[in-house]
């Protein structure tokens, strides 16, 4: 089972409290003074949904400074890169800086994609279909069984 | 104002307190808490879950609808936040989803969680006067392999070299020093965890960053050290965390360089 904490993994390391089991996402315990159903098994798929939208609303909402700094940086560590001056550090910076903006863009462009992804496989399941019906009717046709 | 990857990928904190023993019934505890629970109700309800009671443990644990989670025993105090989700009934359909707790980046969340940490650390020691021993920042986040920070990519690959990246799954945890200084310690205790291919949610990593503070001597809590206690720790944790996300500590140039340096 998940746990909130590294620590809740080895109480005695940690700074969280002594519990075996901290509660899953969305999950309610016998004593809740409120009933909010639980959802174990659903929990974890849900909340990497939940997580992946919420982390999408927090990058969308990145201010335009934050990703100008963040070009101007980038600029500066491919000149140097051109240059031949990048030092490994750097280069791994330069890495953490594309991640960062690949964000910023999948924040501002990925519901988008993954629609169209969507309307992809579906569009691929339909030409699946009707491959897969025409084979059929092939068969059956009177060439065919002749 | 500080930012994070932690930001980008719906990261969650929580915030732990050591404090010296002390035994209080756990009724006490939450009475002390009580204005916690006050705070979270509404329109004459308290709108929290109690996940735990435990009387052999002297642990007590609540979650607030909007996801805060405070717990508290003889030696703890922590304060987290957690998506909350129920299911909501709709008209002449199946019944959907809906998140209670408002998605935001994880700095805004730890600062909130710091300041509830915070008064809750107020409220505890007015059952008597306690020390903190220990302070921890834990940022918890699951996400997709594709999406992992660099960093974080680095040390899954730097791990894996000895089955040449063939590795399925993992659970790695760490526990490493990273500073010694005349009033404290620092350290991490770092968990990536994989989960088997097949089970149902194969895709999605658990990372799991607790970076963590032992004073040398232990500070009294009032309003004015646990400002002072926090703030720093803050800055400190998100400074580690990003280091790990850039992923420059598990270059293996870098580490060749330094080790023959």
């Amino acid at each position: 089972m998940r746990t909130l904490s590294a620590t809740a993994l080895a109480p005695d390391e940690g700074v969280g409290p002594s519990t075996a089991s901290p509660p899953a996402v969305g999950q309610v315990a016998a004593t809740s003074m409120s009933s909010i159903p639980t959802f174990t098994g659903y929990d974890r798929q849900v909340y990497a949904i939940e997580s992946r939208r919420a982390g999408r609303i927090n990058a969308a909402s990145v201010s335009d400074e934050e990703i100008e700094a963040l070009l101007r940086e980038r600029q500066r560590l491919l000149d140097k890169k051109f240059d031949e001056t990048l030092s490994r550090r750097e280069s791994n910076r330069l890495e953490y800086v594309r991640w960062s903006l690949a964000r910023v863009e999948d924040a501002r462009t990925g519901e988008a994609l993954d629609a169209l992804e969507n309307f992809a496989e579906q569009y691929k399941q339909f030409h699946d279909d009707v491959v897969a019906l025409a084979d059929q009717i092939t068969q059956q046709s009177p060439a065919s069984r002749r | 104002m500080l930012i994070s990857w932690c930001d980008k990928l719906a990261s969650v904190p929580t915030i732990g307190l050591k404090l010296n023993f002390h035994y209080s019934p756990l009724d006490e505890i939450l009475e002390a808490l009580s204005p916690v629970i006050d705070a979270a109700s509404k329109n004459d309800k308290s709108r929290l879950n109690l996940s735990q009671y435990d009387v052999s443990l002297n642990a007590v644990a609540f979650t607030t609808h909007d996801g805060f989670r405070y717990a508290a025993d003889s030696t703890k105090l922590t304060v987290g936040f957690e998506h909350m989700l129920r299911t909501r009934v709709v008209s002449g359909g199946p019944p959907v989803m809906e998140m209670l707790s408002r998605p935001l980046p994880y700095t805004a969340l730890l600062e909130e969680v710091a300041d509830r940490l915070g008064k809750a650390a107020l409220l505890i020691n007015a059952i008597k006067p306690r020390t903190v021993a220990r302070l921890g920042i834990v940022s918890l986040t699951k996400v997709s392999e594709d999406d992992i920070p660099p960093g974080v990519r680095q040390l899954v690959k730097y791990l894996g070299r000895p089955w040449r990246q063939e590795v399925e799954s993992y659970t790695y945890r760490v526990v490493a020093r990273l500073e010694d200084d005349r009033d404290h310690l620092d350290r991490c205790i770092y968990t990536v965890e994989k989960p088997d291919p097949g089970s149902d949610d194969d895709d999605i990593m658990t990372l799991n960053f607790d970076w963590q503070r032992l004073f040398k001597s232990e500070h009294a809590i009032s309003e004015k050290t646990v400002e002072e206690l926090l703030r720093p720790a803050q800055r400190a944790a998100l400074s580690q965390f990003e280091e790990l996300a850039e992923g420059s500590q598990f270059d293996e140039d870098i580490i060749r360089d330094r080790v023959s340096a």
